[in-house]
């Protein structure tokens, strides 16, 4: 067991006394109504059980994926080991078998940065990435799934009403140990204020060891419960949760490719996504004839809401030359993250035209409003290229992931 | 003659002061589903002469320079950390609109000043390489020059990676090599550069230094992959890049692997890192097959790869050179565990791994289940 995860259970089990000494003034862990089990959110909750201890977990996003928190199913020293057993909607003493739903493997979000700060694995830094995004080859949650809010980070400190659900091991105040019946900590306002990051702390609230990776839910709209955080920590009468943001993207993206049907964009209006925008440029301009400088097509955007980010890019361009190879395109992001369409590819081939191409995995989760330009060289004399046509779709998504 | 030198000075002065006013300005909303006004084209040179270029120019270089002053003076009175990032991203928004030839010739300018101070802000990658945070101006003008000109930027990072003793700015500067496209670095130069950093014993413990071990998986080679084995830093780090690297180009890893900097590795690295064999590549496999049946093999190594094969987990996150790490597909998935379901069974065949039987049989069980779930889907 990693320091780690020595630190979890500690101090969860901290929490008893602390609890026992002020229970009115502490939101408690409280059986889940067997009636409401098979209801949201409640039916998107679920056992995760690793090799190195069980946790909880819930299905959101894609009906195939699930999130925990990091350290319920990665140790540090035992390394990359069997993908953890999902179990969704158990409530009893056991978790039968057939319940059990196999895994196929999980991202987990870490940065090399963090590895060499000098905080040790018990810190709240740590906290601040203890999340995983898991998925199978089968659907976790009867094909349903619970929706992310991205928001959540935002929510949870204005104090938007929140639930805990998941399987705390140990129930200090009736001592209730190893089974596995799902518990709601809340509905509450709780006062979750910021500890690292997206790591928020939370006093006034006892969950138990084993919710860890359980998710946090708000309730924006009543009777709408969306997951906007997963509980990573448990000390003495406060709880810490990673909150979800569009950070999250970079573990969505990751999994993205395994998943297949990923949620999209939503509703189509007239052809484009409610959220997309084309942004069209369709009088021609000739490129200055092998001269090192670069000649800029700019798109100023600003349609989308603040801090947006990009889930869809594609590109139609239409150079007409004689020579493909005697040009050079970049297309760049607000901010500056570019990407290269040709390097002086294709020799003496004509025209270089991308139809309606997919950049989207490559300038992803970038901000959508700013600056976009296509930057075009012509390195070699001979003949004129002319840039016929551009046309830049941006699409981006809502602060709630939808359900597909 | 005077007057005409007059008259070319004031038209120059006009063009200057009219660029920077579009700058400023440049910003107006183009943009519109149903009425799309055209983009306005910016910063396409005449084609009859070099003036324009020259005026581009000293244009970008005067507004930057102005921006660094002001820059500079501001940070002396100590603002609020967040302050500080809202600041430094709004520069990088606007300095990387200017044209991209003026902009790599003032950040050479000013990197060769040498002028630099704290930010207070943390070492940061953020979304596709580009920093979140900038423990140093120099830092961030390197992160801006990434996005200049991707030559001229290329062969100004080439000199101050021969220089700096900064981590961050050797790790940052790298970037103008990595990255696809023109500027791009070959493979060997890379490896080159990754010799000089891992031999950096000093910058152990740096953000910057641990955020370029990424450059590895960048690489893509064996080579670089050896590199790594070989790396006696620490542990944890050797083992997330050498994880990385393995996920998206197994080969190189698995070749790395049957090397002498394999053998140097701990058993547990070495048989997690086979079981990023993909196994619906017959070569990978056979690679894996030779590994297990090895007379030499421990038990418990034997073990630790028949636990994590085939492995489909990893790490990911914003990098410095290479994409947020997103290695597997589904149909490389199913078709690998179909793979490595008959190759299990025929392992356990083999009398030489009954040793191992108790593992085998558990991966077989496990890849019969991720089988019959990837044929109901």
């Amino acid at each position: 067991m990693s320091a780690f995860n020595r630190f979890c259970l500690a101090s969860l089990i901290l929490a008893g006394p602390a609890v026992a000494a002020d229970p009115p003034k502490v939101v408690h862990p409280e059986k889940v109504d067997p009636q409401s089990i098979g209801q949201a959110p409640y039916k998107f909750t679920g056992v995760v059980l690793s090799e190195i201890g069980r946790g909880s977990g819930f299905c959101a996003w894609h009906p195939k994926a699930y999130f925990s928190a990091a350290h319920v199913v990665f140790d540090e020293d035992a390394g990359w080991m069997v993908p953890p057993v999902f179990a969704p909607g158990v409530n009893g003493d056991t978790v039968e078998p057939e319940a059990e739903i196999a895994t196929r493997g999980y991202f987990r979000w870490h940065a090399y940065g963090d590895a060499v700060t000098a905080y040790g694995n018990s810190h709240r830094l740590s906290f601040s990435k203890d999340v995983i995004l898991g998925y199978s080859l089968e659907n976790l949650a009867g094909g349903e799934t619970a929706t992310l809010n991205l928001t959540g980070y935002q929510d949870l400190r204005k104090g938007v009403r929140s639930l805990i659900t998941g399987y705390p091991a140990v129930i200090d105040y009736t001592d209730e140990e190893n089974t596995y019946f799902m518990y709601e900590t809340g509905p509450a306002n709780l006062s979750w204020q910021v500890a690292a990051t997206r790591y928020l702390t939370s006093p006034l609230v006892s969950t138990g060891p084993g919710n860890s990776g359980g998710p946090i839910w708000t309730e924006k709209k009543p009777g709408q419960w969306t997951a906007a955080g997963v509980l990573v920590s448990g000390l003495g009468g406060e709880a810490g949760v990673y909150s979800l943001s569009s950070d999250v993207n970079k573990l969505t993206r990751s999994a993205a490719p395994v998943l297949k049907d990923v949620p999209g964009n939503p509703i189509s209006v007239s052809g484009v996504d409610r959220t997309s925008f084309v942004f069209p440029m369709t009088k021609p301009k000739k490129i200055p004839d092998g001269v090192a400088r670069w000649t800029d097509f700019r798109f100023n955007v600003n349609k989308f809401a603040p801090e947006a980010p990009t889930k869809k890019l594609r590109l139609t361009l239409d150079i007409d030359t004689d020579h493909r190879g005697d040009l050079i395109v970049i297309l760049q992001a607000p901010g500056g993250a570019w990407l290269s369409l040709t390097n002086e590819e294709g020799a003496d081939a004509d025209d270089f035209v991308l139809d309606d191409v997919d950049y989207s995995a490559g300038l992803a989760d970038i901000p959508a409003n700013g600056q976009w330009a296509i930057r075009v060289q012509d390195r070699l004399k001979g003949d004129i290229a002319t840039v016929k046509k551009i046309v830049l779709e941006i699409g981006t998504e809502g602060p709630e992931t939808p359900a597909p | 003659m005077k007057a005409r030198r007059w008259l070319v000075i004031s038209a120059l002065a006009l063009l200057a002061a009219g660029l920077v006013w579009r700058w400023r300005d440049s910003v107006s909303p183009v943009e519109s589903v149903s009425e799309p006004p055209p983009p306005r084209v910016v910063s396409a040179p005449r084609e009859d002469g070099e003036e324009d270029f020259a005026a581009i120019d000293a244009a970008v270089r005067s507004k930057v320079l102005a921006d660094w002053k002001e820059l500079r003076a501001w940070l002396a009175t100590n603002p609020p950390e967040e302050e500080v990032r809202q600041r430094l991203e709004e520069l990088r928004e606007l300095w990387v609109t200017l044209d991209p030839n003026g902009l790599a010739a003032v950040l050479r300018e000013l990197l060769e000043r040498g002028e630099d101070a704290p930010t207070g802000l943390t070492f940061r990658v953020g979304t596709h390489g580009m920093l979140s945070g900038w423990n140093t101006l120099r830092v961030f003008l390197l992160d801006v020059l990434t996005a200049a000109d991707p030559e001229s930027s290329a062969a100004i990072a080439k000199r101050l990676l021969d220089s700096t003793s900064s981590a961050e700015e050797f790790a940052v500067a790298l970037r103008c090599l990595t990255h696809e496209g023109p500027g791009r670095a070959d493979a060997r130069e890379l490896s080159e550069r990754l010799d000089v950093l891992l031999g950096r014993g000093e910058w152990s413990r740096s953000p910057g230094f641990a955020e370029a071990l990424d450059l590895p998986r960048a690489i893509a080679t064996s080579r670089a992959a050896g590199q790594l084995m070989a790396w006696q830093g620490d542990r944890n780090l050797r083992s997330m890049a050498l994880h990385e690297f393995a996920a998206d180009h197994p080969s190189a890893v698995l070749e790395a692997l049957a090397g002498e900097s394999g053998r140097a590795l701990d058993p547990q690295t070495r048989a997690t890192l086979m079981a990023r064999a993909r196994a619906d590549d017959p070569a990978q496999l056979a690679v894996a097959d030779a590994y297990l049946r090895q007379p030499g093999l421990s038990p418990a190594e034997a073990t630790a790869f028949l636990k994590a094969f085939p492995l489909a987990s990893a790490t990911t996150g914003d990098r410095l050179y290479a994409d947020s790490p997103a290695p597997f597909t589904r149909e490389r998935i199913v078709a690998g565990d179909r793979a490595a379901l008959d190759q299990v069974r025929a392992w356990l065949e083999v009398p030489d791994l009954q040793g191992v039987r108790p593992d085998l049989e558990a991966l077989e069980k496990r890849l019969e289940v991720w089988v019959k779930q990837a044929g109901e889907r």
